[in-house]
C-alpha cells in the first residue's frame, strides 16, 4: 500500500482553463466565464472558505428564480419558454459543472494501490 | 477542509437506533403504498404494453419468438426482453390479481427496490460514518431521494425505464464490493442485476445507465484507491456474463436491428426530444419531451403540467438540487465525489443536444454519433439516462441529511427542517398527491370485452384486421398510447395499420395503400374482403372510439356494410361513441371459409406481374384483375430469374401509378405529401424499390417553377401544389402561410426561353379568415431587375394585374409581402398567369419493368407480344368528394414496350373547373340562354348559375339555387339572352340563413349601379328601361350564417334542350387525341358530383411502342383509367389448397393439396429475406413477395408433400435462450456456493485492517 494524499493546488491554474473550456463545450459561453470568474476568485481567496461549494449552492438557490422570471413568455406553452430562457440554461450547466468541481477540489485522493 | 478516507463499511448497529428506522422506513414504505394505490384505484394504469398487465402469459409467449406475428402483418422482434416481466405478471395473474393490481404491486416493489438500494450505496460510499447516527439520517434522505422525485413521477414512470432505475443502485453496490473483494461472484451478481433490468425496448435504458461508470471508477480509483486494471476486469467480467444472460434478447434485438431503426426514426424526432431539457429542468428530474408537448386535444401529459405552471411546485421542485448542492458544501464526505460526478455525467447526457436550434459542441458531437453510428438512434431519447442523476443527487442529499441534522439541533430547527424536507418531497411529487401520479388510465370499455369474446370465440389462427387505421390511438374513454388494444384484448394475430412504419416495408405499403382510402371513403366496393382474403383474416373489427375522428365511423361502416365478401356485423357499445358508427366496436367475419392460418398457396399461372407496389390492390380490384385471388407479384422485387419464370407461368404485367414517390405521414393515417420527383428525397415514405420502379412527378412546360418560404406547416401536405396556380383552373391553387407564415412565401418561375410578358395576372384564394394584402413582384428583364409592389381585393373575383414592361424577361419572382386575418388557415393564388407560360405536373410511371420484359419474355420462350399487359392508373382524389384533392385532373405518362390495344374503362366526374355553361351543356341545357358564375360551393355543379334560371312546370324552381363560394362577397352571376326589353327583374333568396344584401348590377356591360338585396325577393329597378342582353349581378355585401342560395332571379329562363345529349363525352386525351367515353346514362350521378364508371366509346385503343402521354381536359376529371390488355389467362387444375400442420410465429409446416406445379406458396407474413423453405428436404432458396406483402415461394409440389417454413434467424434464437438459461444457472451455482462456503474474504479483512490504521478522524 502507498498512499500519499495528493495536493491540487498547483494545478489549479490548469485546472481552471480546463474547466472553462470543458464549461464552454457542454453548456455555453457564458457559463464558461462563469465558471473562469469563479474558479479565480477560489484561487484568490482562502481555499477553507469552500467558495465553489458555496457558489454552487447559491446558483442552484437563484435557479428556480431565474427559471420564473429569466424569460419575457409566459409558463404556457413551456417549450418555447425553456429554450427561450437562457440564463437558466447557463446557470443551471454552470452550476451542475461547479458542484462538481468542488468536490473534487474538497475532497482528497489517494494514489492508486497494487494490492488489488 | 480534506479528508483522506477509504471506504469500507462496518456492520456495527445500535439496537435503538435501528428499531427508530426501522419504524421510519415502514411508515415511508406505508405511505409509499398508500400513494401508489390511492391514485386511479381500480383503474388499470398500464406503464408500458397493456398487454402485458391484460394478457401477460399469452404477451410472455409471444414475445419469446423471434418473431412477432402480431401486431402487424409480422415482424423480427427486437423486445424478446418483454419475457421475463410479462412472465412474473402471468404468476400474478394466475392467482387472480386483477390487472391493475398487479401494475401497483409491480410499482411498489420498484420503488422500495430503489429505494433501498440507493440507501446501500450511499452507505457503502459513506465507509464507518455509515454506522454512525449521521450515516441512518444520510440513508433514510437517499432512500426518500431515489424513490420520491420528479423523474419517478415522469421520465423514469414506465416500466422500461423504472425497472433499471431500480436496479442501478444495486448494480452499484455489486461493483463497489466486487472491486474491494474481486472475485467472480461479485462480477456474476453484478451481471444478474444489470441482466435483471431486462431487454426491455432491446434495454436500452440499462445500457444508457452504464455512464454510471465514470462516477463509480472515479470513486473506486480515487478515492478507494483501487487500480484502474483491476475495477476494469471486473467490468469486463460483468460484461461477459451479462452477454450469457441476456443472449435470449440481445441475438433476437440484433438482427431486427433494422426494425428497431425504422420505429425509431418514424417516431419522435431529435428536435422534438430536445425541445425542452434545458439544464434546470433536467436537474429537477424532468426534461422529458412528452411533459411539454401539447396537440389539438391539449396537452400530452396533462396530469403534470403543475411542474411548469404551479410556480410554488417549480420552486419546490427545485429543492432535491439545492439539498444536493447543500451536500457538497456542508459534507466532507468522499461519497461527495460519486454524487456529485454522478450529477454531472447524468446531467450533460440527459441534456443532450438542448437547445437544438442552436447546440453547442458537446451536442453536435452527441447528436452527430446518434445520427451517424448505426443502432444508436434507439439511444436519442437521453432523458432515459436519469437514473444515474438521481442516484447522485440522492447521495448528495443524503449527505445534506446529515449536514442538516448536525445543524438541527433544538427541537424548533428540527421542526423546520423536517417541514422543509416534507415541502420539497410533497413539490417534487406533486402530481401524486393530486391524483395524478398516472399518465395514462386504461378503463377498457365493456363493449371491447365484449367484441374480444366474439372475436375469440372462432378457432383457428386466422388474423384479426382492425380498421381503420390510426396514428398514436388516442381513445374517447381515455387510453392513449403507441401501443395497439388489440393484443390484449384478441387470442388470434392481430393486424391494423399503422400510421409509422411497422411489420416491413412491404406490408406497411400495402395496408397503408388500403387504409388511406378508406379513411378517405374511395375505397372500391369489395376491396377489404379482398385485402382480408390475402391476408388470411377471419374477421374484420371495426373501431371508431379514436378522439379527433370526425365522421370515420359512418364512412368506414358505409364501405364495410356494401362489402359483398364480409357477413353481417355485430355492434357492441353505445351509438354515440361511434362517430357515425351504429357502435364504437363491430366485427364482421369474412364471408364463406375462415381462413385456418394466413399461409396460402395460389396458382402461378395468371399471376399479376404488379409493376408498382402493394398499394395498388384497390385499383387492381376495382378494375377486376383480382377476381379468384391471383397471386401478386412485386416487379421489382423480382430478379431476372423469377421474372422469367413470372412470364413463363403466363403471368400479367400490369403497369400501375401505385408506387408513388410520396413524404409519407408518420402520425396521421389519412395524410400523405404530394407526389415528388426523381430527385427529390422523402424523409420518410412508403414507396419501394429505386426511382425506376416508382411514380415519380416530372413537371412538363417551358419553364420550371419553384417554391420558397415555410410553405405548408404541419405537414405532409399533398394538396394546394404550386403548379395548380399555372393549371388555368380557378378552382384550384397554389396554398401556403397557415398559422400566419404566409409572409416570405415566394415562387420563382424561370422560363426556359426569354419571352415578353407583359402584363401578368396574380389571383389570390381569398375566402378563408386569412388573405393576401401585398406581394412583390421582381422580373429579370433584359439583364435589369423590375421590381413591383402589389395590392390584393379582399374579393376572389379580383385579380391584380401587373404591367412588367416592355422587353424580354428571363425569370419572375412573386413574393408576398402581406397577410392580414387571425385564422390559422393557408393563403395562396389560385391562379398565376404568365403570357406564354405552360407548366404541367406529370405522374411518370415505372420504367423499369418494361425494359426488362423483352429479355425475360424470351428467356422463357414466350414471345413479348403475348405476353399480357394491362395499365391502371389513379388520380390521387382526397376525399370521396374531391374536396381534398391533390391532383384535380389525371396527367399521366407512361411507356410500352411494344404496339398494343386496349380496352378502355374506368370512373370519372365532372371537374371542380367546368364551367356553368359547359355543365349546362352537357345537360342538355344549350341553347340562346347562358348562364354563367364566378363560382359553385363546393364546385357542386347543381350550384350552378343556371340553378337561378330555372323553373318547374313554368313557375320558378326555388328548390335548387345558385350557391357562391364563400365568401360570397365578390362573386358574381352573369345570364346572356336574346335582346328584349328590360327595365326591372327580380332576385329570389332563401329565406333562412345567409344571404346577400347588396349587389352591383350592370346591363348590357354598362355602368354598375347599387341595389339592396335580401331574404325573399326584392325587386330590381333600372335606372331606364333598355334592351338589354346580358345582366350581371356583383355580391358587395352579405349577412347572416350559412350558404347564400339565390334561388330564382327574374330573368329568362335557361331552357332544357330538346336534343339527346351526346352520350360519348371527350374525358382526357391519350398522346394529345381525344380520350371519349360513354357517360350518357350517368349524367345524373354526374351532376351531383359524384364519380361514374364509363368504358371507352371506340372498341379499342391503339398505342404504339414508347412513352404515352394521360392528358386532361378542363371539364371532367377521370379518377380511374384501366387500359386493359385484350388477352386472357384462364389457370389451369384445381387451385392448389395447403393444410396446416404445424403453425407457430416463426415457423409453420404445410401440406400441399390440389395442383401446385407450380404455385406460389405464401407464409403469410411479412417479407424478410431470412424466412427459409424446404420442400421434401429441398430448400426453397430465397423467398419473393409474394402477394405483395409476404416471403413466398414458387413451388413445384405433388399434392401430399410438406413444406417447412422458418424464419431464419429462429435457431439462433433458441440457443441464445439456451445460453441464457445455462448462464443464470451458472450464475445461481456462483452465488449460492459463494454463501455456503462462507469463506473468508481476505480482500476485505484486509482493507479493514488498513482502514483502521489509515482513517483519520
Amino acid at each position: 500500500m502507498n498512499r500519499v494524499p495528493v495536493r491540487l493546488p498547483l494545478r489549479a491554474l490548469l485546472l481552471g482553463v480546463v474547466v472553462s473550456l470543458l464549461v464552454w463545450v457542454t453548456v455555453g459561453a457564458w457559463a464558461a466565464l462563469g465558471a473562469a470568474v469563479l474558479l479565480v476568485g477560489n484561487l484568490l481567496v482562502s481555499p477553507s472558505r469552500r467558495i465553489l461549494a458555496t457558489s454552487a449552492v447559491m446558483m442552484f438557490v437563484a435557479l428556480p428564480l431565474v427559471w420564473l422570471l429569466g424569460s419575457t413568455l409566459p409558463l404556457s406553452p413551456p417549450s418555447p419558454r425553456l429554450q427561450d430562457n437562457v440564463a437558466a440554461h447557463q446557470l443551471g450547466g454552470l452550476a451542475l459543472w461547479m458542484l462538481f468541481v468542488a468536490s473534487v477540489h474538497d475532497v482528497s485522493f489517494l494514489k492508486g494501490s497494487d494490492d488489488d | 477542509m480534506k479528508t483522506t478516507r477509504r471506504a469500507s463499511p462496518q456492520r456495527a448497529v445500535v439496537p435503538g437506533r435501528r428499531s427508530w428506522s426501522s419504524l421510519l422506513y415502514s411508515g415511508l414504505t406505508l405511505l409509499l403504498i398508500v400513494m401508489v394505490l390511492a391514485n386511479s384505484f381500480g383503474i388499470l394504469t398500464p406503464d408500458t404494453k397493456p398487454e402485458m398487465f391484460l394478457a401477460p402469459a399469452r404477451t410472455a409467449a409471444r414475445f419469446a419468438s423471434s418473431w412477432l406475428d402480431t401486431p402487424n402483418l409480422g415482424a423480427p422482434n427486437y423486445n424478446v426482453g418483454i419475457v421475463p416481466v410479462a412472465a412474473v405478471f402471468s404468476v400474478l395473474d394466475a392467482v387472480g390479481v386483477p390487472a391493475w393490481l398487479i401494475m401497483r404491486i409491480w410499482r411498489i416493489v420498484l420503488l422500495v427496490v430503489a429505494a433501498w438500494g440507493a440507501r446501500i450505496v450511499l452507505r457503502e460510499l459513506m465507509g464507518e460514518s455509515a454506522t454512525q447516527r449521521a450515516g441512518t439520517v444520510a440513508s433514510v434522505g437517499a432512500a426518500v431521494a431515489y424513490a420520491a422525485n420528479p423523474y419517478v413521477i415522469v421520465g423514469g414512470a414506465t416500466t422500461p425505464t423504472m425497472l433499471p432505475y431500480a436496479l442501478l443502485p444495486w448494480l452499484v453496490v455489486c461493483w463497489l464490493r466486487g472491486s474491494r473483494a474481486p472475485s467472480w461472484r461479485w462480477a456474476a451478481a453484478a451481471a444478474l442485476v444489470l441482466a435483471a433490468m431486462s431487454g426491455l425496448n432491446a434495454g436500452v435504458v440499462a445500457i444508457l445507465q452504464l455512464i454510471v461508470l465514470v462516477p463509480l471508477v472515479a470513486h473506486l480509483c480515487l478515492i478507494e484507491g483501487h487500480r484502474f486494471l483491476s475495477v476494469l476486469w471486473l467490468v469486463v467480467r460483468t460484461g461477459l456474463i451479462y452477454v450469457a444472460l441476456s443472449a435470449y434478447w440481445l441475438i433476437p434485438a440484433v438482427s431486427a436491428l433494422s426494425v428497431g431503426e425504422s420505429i425509431a426514426g418514424a417516431t419522435e424526432s431529435v428536435g422534438a426530444i430536445n425541445m425542452a431539457n434545458s439544464f434546470p429542468e433536467v436537474l429537477r428530474g424532468l426534461g422529458m419531451w412528452t411533459l411539454y408537448g401539447a396537440g389539438g386535444e391539449g396537452w400530452f401529459d396533462p396530469g403534470h403540467i403543475s411542474y411548469f405552471l404551479a410556480p410554488l411546485v417549480v420552486v419546490l421542485s427545485f429543492g432535491g438540487p439545492m439539498l444536493a448542492a447543500l451536500g457538497v458544501r456542508l459534507s466532507e464526505s468522499p461519497a461527495r465525489l460519486f454524487g456529485s460526478l454522478s450529477v454531472l455525467v447524468g446531467g450533460l447526457v440527459m441534456v443532450g443536444s438542448f437547445p437544438h436550434d442552436n447546440q453547442t459542441p458537446w451536442g453536435r458531437a452527441l447528436g452527430a454519433t446518434i445520427d451517424n453510428v448505426p443502432g444508436l438512434i434507439a439511444f436519442r431519447t437521453t432523458n432515459k439516462a436519469g437514473a444515474v442523476l438521481e442516484l447522485g443527487m440522492a447521495v448528495l442529499i443524503g449527505l445534506a441529511a446529515v449536514g442538516i441534522a448536525r445543524w438541527a439541533r433544538s427541537v424548533g430547527t428540527r421542526l423546520v427542517a423536517g417541514l422543509g424536507a416534507a415541502a420539497v418531497v410533497a413539490g417534487s411529487v406533486f402530481p401524486a398527491l393530486t391524483g395524478d401520479l398516472y399518465q395514462i388510465p386504461m378503463d377498457l370499455p365493456k363493449y371491447w370485452n365484449q367484441t374480444a369474446d366474439v372475436v375469440n370465440a372462432r378457432g383457428a389462427d386466422s388474423r384479426v384486421l382492425m380498421v381503420p387505421g390510426t396514428g398514436l390511438p388516442s381513445y374517447s374513454w381515455g387510453y392513449s398510447g403507441p401501443d395497439e388494444i388489440g393484443p390484449s384484448l384478441f387470442r388470434r394475430p392481430f393486424a391494423f395499420r399503422s400510421a409509422s412504419p411497422s411489420g416491413g416495408a412491404y406490408a406497411s405499403n400495402l395496408l397503408a395503400g388500403v387504409d388511406m382510402r378508406l379513411h378517405q371513403g374511395t375505397l372500391p366496393q369489395g376491396a377489404v374482403s379482398t385485402l382480408a382474403a390475402y391476408l388470411g383474416v377471419g374477421d374484420i373489427v371495426g373501431r371508431y372510439d379514436v378522439r379527433g375522428t370526425g365522421n370515420i365511423g359512418a364512412r368506414v361502416e358505409s364501405i364495410l356494410d356494401a362489402d359483398p365478401g364480409l357477413g353481417a356485423a355485430q355492434s357492441f357499445g353505445p351509438a354515440d361513441m361511434g362517430h357515425g358508427a351504429p357502435a364504437p366496436a363491430t366485427v364482421r367475419p369474412v364471408a364463406g371459409t375462415v381462413p385456418a392460418t394466413s399461409a396460402a398457396a395460389r396458382p402461378a399461372s395468371g399471376s399479376l406481374i404488379v409493376d408498382g407496389a402493394g398499394s395498388a390492390l384497390p385499383s387492381l380490384q376495382s378494375a377486376g384483375l383480382l377476381t379468384g385471388l391471383p397471386g401478386i407479384l412485386l416487379a421489382g422485387g423480382l430478379d431476372a430469374r423469377q421474372l422469367e419464370e413470372a412470364i413463363r407461368d403466363e403471368g400479367r404485367v400490369v403497369l400501375t401509378d401505385s408506387n408513388m414517390r410520396r413524404e409519407a405521414s408518420n402520425s396521421n393515417p389519412a395524410n400523405s405529401g404530394a407526389l415528388l420527383g426523381a430527385n427529390e428525397d422523402p424523409v420518410s415514405t412508403r414507396a419501394l424499390f429505386d426511382t425506376s420502379d416508382q411514380t415519380v412527378a416530372v413537371v412538363r412546360g417551358n419553364a420550371r417553377v419553384t417554391t420558397a418560404g415555410q410553405g405548408l406547416l404541419f405537414g405532409p401536405t399533398a394538396t394546394g401544389g404550386v403548379t395548380q396556380a399555372f393549371d388555368g383552373d380557378r378552382t384550384t391553387g397554389w396554398q401556403f402561410g397557415n398559422f400566419g407564415t404566409g409572409v416570405g412565401n415566394s415562387v420563382l418561375v424561370r422560363l426556359n426561353q426569354p419571352r415578353e410578358l407583359g402584363t401578368i395576372t396574380l389571383a389570390p384564394m381569398q375566402g378563408g379568415l386569412n388573405r393576401i394584402t401585398t406581394a412583390k413582384v421582381t422580373a429579370s428583364i433584359g439583364g435589369q431587375l423590375v421590381t413591383k409592389d402589389v395590392m390584393f381585393e379582399p374579393w376572389n373575383t379580383y385579380p391584380a394585374r401587373v404591367d412588367l414592361g416592355p422587353g424580354l424577361a428571363s425569370a419572375v419572382n412573386i413574393e408576398v409581402t402581406g397577410v392580414q386575418g387571425e385564422g390559422g388557415g393557408p393563403v395562396g393564388f389560385s391562379e398565376i398567369t404568365v403570357p406564354g407560360l405552360s407548366v404541367r405536373k406529370v405522374g411518370v410511371l415505372p420504367r423499369a419493368l418494361v425494359t426488362r420484359i423483352d429479355e425475360a419474355a424470351r428467356a422463357a420462350g414466350v414471345d413479348p407480344s403475348e405476353v399480357p399487359l394491362d395499365v391502371v392508373m389513379r388520380r390521387s382524389t382526397g376525399d370521396a368528394n374531391g374536396l381534398s384533392t391533390e391532383e384535380h385532373r389525371l396527367e399521366r405518362e407512361f411507356s410500352l414496350m411494344d404496339e398494343r390495344q386496349f380496352a378502355v374503362s374506368g370512373t370519372v366526374r365532372l371537374a371542380g373547373g367546368a364551367s356553368d355553361s359547359q355543365i349546362d351543356a352537357l345537360s342538355g341545357r344549350s341553347g340562346d340562354v347562358q348562364a354563367e358564375s364566378s363560382s359553385r360551393v363546393f364546385n357542386n355543379p347543381n350550384a350552378r348559375a343556371s340553378m337561378a334560371f330555372d323553373d318547374d312546370g313554368g313557375e320558378a324552381d326555388r328548390s335548387t339555387a345558385w350557391v357562391p363560394n364563400e365568401p360570397v362577397v365578390g362573386e358574381w352571376i352573369t345570364l346572356k339572352f336574346p335582346e328584349r326589353e328590360l327595365s326591372s327583374f327580380t332576385v329570389t333568396q332563401g329565406a333562412q340563413g345567409g344571404h346577400a344584401t347588396k349587389a352591383l348590377v350592370s346591363v348590357n356591360e354598362g355602368e354598375p349601379f347599387e341595389v339592396k338585396l335580401g331574404p325573399g325577393t326584392h325587386r330590381v329597378t333600372l335606372p331606364k328601361a333598355v334592351d338589354a342582353t346580358r345582366v350581371r349581378i356583383l355580391l358587395t355585401e352579405r349577412e347572416g350564417s350559412g350558404f347564400v342560395r339565390v334561388e330564382n332571379i327574374g330573368l329568362p329562363r335557361v331552357q332544357e334542350s330538346s336534343a339527346t345529349p351526346d352520350r360519348c363525352a371527350v374525358i382526357g386525351t391519350i398522346d394529345g387525341q381525344p380520350l371519349r367515353a360513354d357517360i350518357g346514362s350517368k349524367l345524373p350521378q354526374l351532376l351531383e358530383g359524384r364519380a361514374v364508371t364509363f368504358t371507352g366509346c371506340d372498341a379499342t385503343l391503339r398505342l404504339d411502342e414508347g412513352r404515352h402521354d394521360v392528358g386532361s381536359v378542363m371539364d371532367f376529371a377521370v379518377d380511374d383509367l384501366r387500359l386493359a390488355s385484350t388477352q386472357t389467362v384462364i389457370p389451369d387444375g384445381s387451385p392448389p389448397r395447403v393444410e396446416v400442420l404445424e403453425h407457430g410465429s416463426a415457423s409453420m409446416t404445410l401440406r400441399i393439396t390440389g395442383n401446385c406445379s407450380p404455385c406460389l406458396v405464401s407464409s403469410g407474413q411479412s417479407f424478410d429475406e431470412r424466412w427459409r423453405a424446404s420442400a421434401g428436404g429441398k430448400d426453397l432458396g430465397e423467398p419473393l413477395v409474394v402477394d405483395a406483402f409476404a416471403a413466398g415461394w414458387r413451388v413445384n409440389a405433388v399434392p401430399g408433400e410438406v413444406i417447412h417454413i422458418t424464419f431464419g434467424p429462429a435457431g439462433l434464437a433458441l440457443g441464445a435462450w439456451l445460453v441464457s438459461a445455462a448462464g443464470l444457472v451458472l450464475c445461481l451455482v456462483m452465488l449460492v456456493a459463494g454463501v455456503w462456503r462462507r469463506e473468508p474474504d481476505v480482500h476485505v479483512a484486509r482493507a479493514r485492517e488498513d482502514n483502521a490504521k489509515e482513517v483519520q478522524p
